[in-house]
């Protein structure tokens, strides 16, 4: 989400110095070939990026689609056309209903948590505080920890006679099963992820948090207005668009969860925590369904399609 | 900026995106040799670190100057989708690769990825320690593969836990092992006197190795036929599983503990039993814990079973080197020098005889009486319990499958309702995928 956001102000920005240089009457035959010129070397600088852009995107992404109109069989390996038995087979199939309910519940649940938890974070870590610097260093930490580490630190934790439960036993509370229980485990699995991604999205919401003028306060001061009515009436509309870039990108980047699943509970207990990822993954590298796992993968491309729409429609409702 | 700097810059960047369309290709830049008599390179297709076989291969070129043996290593997750999109696009590349316990061989072979190597079928078994371990890679008389390492199952013992819970150690003649039950009550005895935080682990919890022979004990056979219908709803499976069901829900066998825990927590002294393979014994020896071993148990009334098999290799059909990639297999399996270096690395049971021999002798003196009766515990049950995981079409989705029942049980599922759920879904997807 992020290197395409980029992208596309970058793109926006060239169509403009492009245009600008259009109209302009030729003066000589020197300064057209000179723009040719310029034109080529940028084709020419662009194109280990478009290279890599075609062999790891595009090419994958075609063969993703053409295998989910393939059927393999097991027992030859024979590969042939089975127009939208996949999609069909895919579509009606209960185990797949689950996985999308399940994806979409835990999406629901988490991405918001994260954003108001980084953006409390945030405005929190913004007063002037002592060591203001370490607090915000040790929010930051956990994002660093590759999601695998992430993983195995937490299933230490989070054992039956683990250091929570110690915790919980040690302030009263009973012992709770986390991810051996099908109604607890996802909810494990959003604490862990909360727990590394929180510092990362702070980072975005601290940067939106800078670029809001200290006028506007000094206005509001003057004004008469306290902290309340500061943070409803400025802070927070004008952090919508970070916040929004943040609740996207987390989106993409939930949707996408692999590694805690797979190290932690392979789906389970009872499908509880079979995320669209896991399921992919199960299905074509485990199950050996290759066609239907390549489907799974044009639907979750189309839903995240989706979800990228709605992100330039949040950028641009900003902009108007 | 000046032009140069331009033009140096786009040549730079021609000269990249050039070097990125050859890294794109490079990959499956493999060779096998021409048709000149001398320097044949064979490529040899594993699932391990490539240290696992080097020691082997280093000793096979000694002996065989004219032949290099390149590894190609695959992570385990992605091995056998790999290699069948390799050998599915002409296999170019590959001479040798590993094929798992299972319906793997069976697989490969509809496919027409296997050579068919019974010539070596002869010598194989008279090498190896138990002729059930060659004819299990059998598929419709013709043998496909050969296994340079095998395993089987234990029951380690914490002998000081064990004293202080006033139970008895099990025996250690492997004619005469406990039963599960007899297991489950010694458990609990050590749970009620608290002389462990674990009365009972598993090496490998949740999955079909680790559980096929508690199935196959209690009757219940393999789990899945020959035509891919799965069951694990018989009396037998369902004996084992509610077995299983049991430990967890009464505490003597922890949930929420992952595999690569289980060897460490017994090695730390806090666990009084732990079913584990051959391999337990270097796990166990490094804790400086007492510690004994002895045979796998079994079901009361039903037949002695212990899980077996490892990876075993084979000959890829499409090989231009036929001879010298058999010559490597006899030299891993066959040769009792270099069976011995292809398990040494790992640490895992050799399938030769002599290589085997000296195996057995080496653990058996690596921690006094703790190991003593090892060796002959390990014969004993390849000779005569052992159960090779089925060779079925479909057995790739099974296995996952079976796990997936398993944890789902180890978590509190109802083993009744559970086991009916797997057998429907994974017969159904077999089905599907043929």
């Amino acid at each position: 989400m992020r290197p395409a956001t980029a992208t596309r102000r970058t793109a926006r920005s060239t169509g403009r110095a492009v245009r600008r240089t259009g109209p302009r009457p030729s003066g000589s035959g020197r300064r057209r070939s000179r723009t040719v010129r310029t034109t080529l070397v940028a084709f020419a600088m662009l194109s280990p990026a478009l290279l890599a852009l075609v062999l790891m995107r595009v090419v994958p992404m075609i063969s993703a689609v053409n295998q989910s109109f393939r059927h393999v069989s097991l027992a030859t390996g024979d590969s042939e056309f089975d127009g939208l038995a996949n999609y069909t087979h895919l579509l009606t199939d209960p185990g797949f209903h689950s996985v999308l309910v399940v994806t979409l519940v835990f999406n629901l649940v988490l991405n918001p948590a994260i954003v108001v938890l980084s953006t409390a974070l945030a405005l929190l870590t913004a007063q002037r505080l002592p060591l203001v610097g370490l607090w915000r260093s040790m929010i930051f930490v956990p994002a660093a920890v590759p999601g695998a580490v992430v993983a195995l630190i937490w299933s230490t934790a989070l054992e039956p006679d683990g250091l929570v439960n110690a915790l919980l036993e040690f302030v009263g509370l009973p012992p709770q099963p986390f991810l051996t229980s099908s109604s607890q485990a996802a909810f494990s699995i959003g604490i862990m992820v909360t727990w590394g991604a929180l510092g990362y999205w702070m980072i975005f919401v601290i940067a939106g948090l800078k670029d809001i003028p200290d006028s506007l306060y000094e206005a509001a001061a003057l004004d008469g207005a306290g902290w309340w009515r500061r943070l409803v009436s400025i802070t927070l509309p004008l952090l919508k668009r970070p916040m929004a870039f943040v609740l996207i990108a987390c989106t993409v980047g939930s949707f996408l969860l692999f590694a805690p699943v797979q190290i932690l509970t392979k789906g389970g207990p009872n499908g509880s925590t079979n995320l669209i990822m896991f399921d992919i993954y199960n299905r074509t590298y485990l199950l050996g369904d290759v066609g239907v796992g390549q489907a799974e993968v044009v639907i979750l491309m189309l839903l995240l399609a989706v979800i990228v729409a709605v992100q330039f429609r949040l950028l641009r409702e900003e902009k108007a | 900026m000046g032009q140069p700097t331009t033009r140096t810059l786009s040549v730079a960047a021609a000269i990249g995106a050039g070097l990125l369309v050859l890294a794109g290709c490079g990959g499956s830049a493999t060779n096998s040799s021409g048709g000149g008599d001398e320097e044949i390179t064979l490529t040899f297709a594993n699932a391990d670190p490539a240290e696992t076989w080097a020691a082997v291969i280093e000793g096979f070129e000694e002996q065989h100057p004219g032949i290099t043996v390149k590894q190609l290593n695959i992570p385990y997750a992605q091995y056998t989708s790999t290699i069948n999109q390799r050998m599915g696009s002409g296999g170019e590349g590959i001479d040798l690769m590993v094929v798992d316990a299972g319906g793997a061989a069976l697989d490969w072979n509809n496919r027409g990825y296997l050579a068919d190597i019974t010539d070596l079928r002869e010598d194989a078994i008279a090498a190896a320690v138990s002729e059930s371990m060659v004819t299990a890679r059998e598929v419709d008389g013709k043998l496909l593969a050969l296994a340079p390492w095998t395993t089987s199952q234990f029951l380690y013992y914490n002998v000081d836990v064990l004293a202080a819970a006033g139970v008895e150690a099990p025996p250690s003649d492997p004619a005469t092992p406990w039963t599960y039950e007899q297991l489950t009550e010694a458990a609990r005895a050590v749970q009620s006197a608290g002389a462990a935080e674990y009365p009972l682990l598993f090496d490998q919890w949740d999955t079909y190795y680790q559980l096929q022979m508690m199935g196959v004990s209690a009757g219940g056979g393999d789990g899945i036929d020959a035509d891919g219908v799965v069951d694990f709803s018989d009396d037998g499976w369902q004996h084992a599983l509610s077995w299983y069901h049991g430990l967890f829900e009464d505490g003597l066998s922890p949930r929420g503990i992952t595999n690569d825990k289980n060897g460490a927590l017994f090695q730390e002294g806090k666990a009084a039993f732990i079913i584990s393979g051959p391999w337990g014994v270097s796990v166990a020896n490094a804790g400086g814990i007492d510690y004994g071993v002895a045979p796998a148990p079994y079901f009361e009334g039903g037949e002695a079973a212990t899980s077996t098999d490892s990876w075993a290799v084979g000959v890829s059909s499409k090989t231009e080197n036929l001879d010298a990639a058999k010559e490597f297999l006899r030299y891993l399996t066959i040769d009792p020098d270099g069976n011995a270096q292809a398990a040494e690395v790992a640490g895992i049971t050799p399938t030769n005889k002599e290589a085997f021999a000296a195996y057995v002798e080496q653990v058996n003196a690596s921690a006094g009486a703790a190991t003593a009766g090892f060796g002959a515990i390990l014969q004993y049950q390849l000779e005569n319990n052992a159960v090779h995981r089925p060779t079925v079409v479909g057995y790739s989705v099974f296995e996952p499958g079976a796990g997936q029942l398993f944890s789902d049980i180890r978590n509190g599922s109802d083993p009744a309702e559970r086991a009916a759920q797997a057998d429907e879904e994974i017969t159904a997807q077999i089905e599907r995928l043929r």
